[in-house]
């Protein structure tokens, strides 16, 4: 019979039931193998293209995401780039984001996928130069989307790859460039616009005089929206117009003088971005009923903010750079109802109830990033805007120095933000305690920002541990730029050689510590205790620790202790206690990482040095037995196993001598049970490497 | 059991349990597989769907018969909205049975070419295993056990979902 599941797999979009159909069998998984059309790949926890290549080579739209909080990508794009251009035939649409890209990847990826690419997007990338996008002119001739956003080109930029792209590639429907450096002029623009005149329907471009965009404009018939315009007091606009089907406008500067340009197109605006102009916007905004986006800078605080309530009753994103209070913040939650992105760059005296009311009447919005001036705690406001806003995905709150925010609130955020993914906290009025509150909770969370929080290495990396989902914390360092610090076991390479022999010690004396609990007594609490070492303030260490640690699954407790090294840990030592050990005594093993190698430096209070790459003879001797050395290494001579270190002593004050052995090869079973014969040998434990 | 009404012509169908549904041309017509029998002449007195047993059969007439009997959008531009809003609860109603008996209309359905049937029953199965997890999907679909990944294979792709993929 055939299946099911090949039928219903096209009606599921959602990609957490894609993954969790994956898992379903053998049959469900081949299928979404072949049939998955996108897929995000985050590429510091995909070390492997060709295992990506393997399991979904029918990919038709891929995206490659580095790390966030970087404004220097430190990934590069090399093996992926190579992997596409070897496999993924059907690959329409790529989107690169916070990598290293070279002019030799653009140029690659033109030659052997530029037929068939359809939407190219390049955010927040460095590395390429205006030859690497005149090979996307050259060979990506049926792009219908082209986005470079965040880009640093390069100063010398003419903006001939523009030119090129413009006679070459006519079906552009979509183009974005948002440049941090590098040109092209209001001519080559307008050959754009003409070029593509059939097909051109977005352009968002780095600003240029308004003046001198009339030609492009005349030539964009489908234009619908625009962004990337100036407007200059010196320029002659009577016979401006803009494309006639405009629905989306953004223009810095522009003087309340000058909005009679738009009147014509106010009842088909669904976005507006007026910023820069320092003036009040109310005449406009009050124009425009159907505005579905605004982002503006009108100064007119609450009252403007009671006009966009009253009238643009369609309004989902707002962002808003001027002050406002919590007067209008009610006026506006109460109007648009249908927001799902709400950022306010000024809240002054922002009460609890204004918060509450976004929960009351917000009941889509999604993203809310707020920066708050003001005294008064907003703890039980968040609470119940949480409580209401049950679709938020992302929360900024900045609060700078004041501390409105405090560890109940962190608490609340933890209880209540059971769909957050990403959390921005910049606050001074909280602690520790807050953060583990909040680590109790927050079970999507996947990314977690801090500036400016309070907060000790030792509870970060205990989040880390409590929030499985979180794939990246990072916070600001004292030099102004951002410190990743990943949360999970696959660090760079060079990272993860490191870190490997610290991960066998852990796994190693964790073994160790567990042979030696006595019969009968139970598992007991399992104590590790790190030793280490790097400078506090780097947050990557708590974490390095944390995924140590991570290698064992046991109710364990950690204490992190400082002294200064330049070793990612220094000693790791396991203690069980309130059981009894097979030694005698309580038990206790301590290691550490010599020349790359795991060690066994401690077992009770005897010091011993056994590498812990071998194997490990434990014995305790029974009371006036003598000749135990002479006996156990008798039979490891006759079984041919060569022993590479002894120790002997009293793991405690009067208690019986323990003998510690290491041997390379594996004695053979006949081997230990003649050891485990021997009189004086009272107890015995071996450990396999 | 059977299905009749009035005057208009008659398609016998006859399902694997050798059970006859006599039902109107125009119900069976519903059925892309059938209709083309009919134009390709090639449909005698009865027709036998040794695959559809009778409980899956019934049910599909059942539905057949109620969007045959609806106004279709091609023979009226504006349907009224009622009409509408009665299909598509008769709709919902129809699909509130047991996964074994949807998996087997849908599989009815695909032979049969019944597109909105097809459609239903994909729906409604996707529905029901949205945001569940892969144990959960197992019971709902009862998958068999030997088809099952093998722990490692699980585990890699597990990881792979977690980490690497969206």
């Amino acid at each position: 019979m055939e299946n099911v599941i090949d039928y219903v797999l096209p009606y599921i979009h959602d990609g957490d039931d894609l993954k969790s159909i994956s898992l379903v069998s053998r049959t469900f998984y081949q299928l979404d193998c072949i049939t998955r059309k996108h897929l995000t790949v985050h590429l510091h926890y995909a070390p492997n293209p060709s295992t990506l290549s393997k399991r979904f080579p029918f990919i038709d739209s891929l995206t490659l995401k580095g790390p966030p909080g970087s404004d220097f990508p430190q990934i590069s794009a090399t093996p992926w780039i190579n992997e596409i251009c070897a496999k993924f035939e059907c690959l329409k649409s790529l989107h690169i984001r916070g990598l290293l890209v070279s002019d030799e990847h653009l140029a690659l990826l033109a030659k052997t996928r530029g037929k068939d690419l359809r939407s190219l997007k390049i955010c927040e990338c460095r590395g390429f130069s205006e030859n690497g996008l005149l090979h996307i002119s050259e060979y990506c001739n049926y792009l219908t989307t082209l986005c470079l956003k965040f880009i640093d080109v390069d100063r010398a930029m003419t903006g001939e790859w523009l030119r090129e792209l413009a006679l070459r590639n006519t079906p552009i429907e979509s183009l974005h460039l948002r440049l941090i450096s590098g040109n092209y002029d209001v001519e080559i623009l307008t050959l754009v616009a003409q070029r593509c005149s059939n097909s051109l329907v977005s352009l968002k471009v780095s600003p240029m005089p308004l003046n001198h965009l009339g030609d492009a404009f005349s030539h964009a018939v489908k234009l619908q929206d625009f962004a990337g315009a100036v407007f200059d007091e010196d320029g002659d606009y009577t016979s401006f117009k803009f494309p006639p089907s405009i629905r989306g406008l953004g223009i810095r500067d522009l003087p309340i003088t000058s909005f009679s340009l738009l009147l014509p197109y106010v009842n088909q605006l669904r976005e507006l971005n007026l910023t820069s102009s320092k003036s009040c916007q109310c005449f406009l905004i009050e124009r425009c009923p159907n505005l579905e986006v605004l982002i503006t800078d009108d100064v007119c605080g609450d009252m403007g903010l009671r006009v966009i309530g009253r009238v643009c009753k369609k309004l989902r994103k707002l962002t808003h750079y001027g002050y406002v209070t919590h007067m209008g913040l009610i006026a506006l939650v109460q109007g648009c109802i249908n927001l799902e992105y709400l950022d306010f760059i000024r809240l002054l005296n922002i009460s609890n109830e204004a918060i509450e009311c976004v929960g009351t009447h917000l009941k889509n919005l999604r993203d809310f990033r707020m920066i708050l001036l003001n005294k008064a705690s907003i703890d039980n406001g968040i609470r119940a805007m949480l409580k209401g806003c049950i679709k938020l995905k992302r929360l900024s709150l900045s609060l700078g120095d004041e501390e409105g925010l405090t560890d109940v609130g962190l608490g609340y955020i933890g209880k209540y933000g059971h769909n957050l993914t990403y959390l921005y906290l910049h606050c001074k009025g909280v602690s520790d305690a807050g953060l583990l509150e909040l680590s109790k909770g927050c079970p999507k969370l996947r990314k977690l920002n801090l500036l400016g929080c309070p907060f000790s290495e030792q509870a970060v990396a205990t989040l880390v541990f409590n929030i499985h989902s979180l794939r990246y914390v990072w916070g600001e360092n004292g030099f102004g730029t951002t410190d990743l610090a990943l949360t999970r076991p696959t660090f760079t390479a060079e990272v993860l050689t490191e870190l490997i022999p610290y991960v066998t010690l852990a796994e190693k004396l964790h073994k160790l510590a567990i042979q030696l609990i006595a019969d009968g007594s139970g598992l007991g609490s399992v104590k590790i205790t790190y030793t280490s070492s790097i400078a506090t303030d780097n947050l990557d260490t708590p974490l390095v620790r944390a995924m140590v640690a991570k290698g064992i699954c046991v109710n364990e407790e950690q204490v992190f202790v400082d002294v200064s090294s330049d070793k990612p840990l220094e000693i790791i030592k396991v203690q069980i206690v309130d059981v009894e050990s097979r030694l005698a005594g309580e038990i206790k093993v301590e290691g550490r990482v010599k020349d790359g190698v795991p060690h066994l430096t401690k077992v009770g209070a005897l010091d011993v040095d056994v590498s812990l790459e071998g194997n490990i003879i434990l014995c305790r001797q029974a009371p006036d037995q003598p000749n135990i050395i002479t006996s156990v290494s008798s039979i490891l001579d006759d079984d041919n196993v060569i022993i590479s270190s002894m120790s002997f002593g009293r793991i405690a004050q009067r208690k019986q001598a323990v003998m510690v052995i290491g041997v390379d090869e594996k004695p053979s079973k006949k081997a230990l049970n003649r050891i485990d014969e021997i009189p004086a040998v009272d107890e015995f434990v071996f450990l396999a490497s | 059991m059977s299905t009749s009404s009035s005057s208009s012509k008659k398609i016998v169908l006859k399902s694997a349990d050798n059970e006859t549904f006599e039902i109107d041309e125009i119900v069976a017509l519903e059925s892309q597989a059938i209709k083309n029998m009919i134009e390709d002449e090639c449909a005698d007195n009865v027709i036998p769907l040794g695959n559809i047993d009778s409980k899956t059969l019934s049910k599909i007439i059942e539905y057949c018969k109620k969007h045959a009997e609806s106004p279709k959008k091609d023979d009226n531009a504006d349907i009224d909205e009622k009409a509408v809003e009665d299909l598509k609860s008769f709709d919902a109603e129809f699909a509130k049975v047991d996964m074994p008996l949807i998996q087997d209309i849908l599989m009815a359905a695909n032979f049969l070419n019944i597109d909105n049937l097809i459609g239903l029953m994909c729906r409604t199965i996707a529905d029901r295993i949205k945001g569940k997890t892969p144990e959960e999907i197992r019971k709902i679909l009862n998958i068999n056990k030997n088809d099952l990944l093998s722990p490692e294979q699980e585990a890699k792709a597990r990881e792979e979902n977690s980490w690497a993929f969206d």
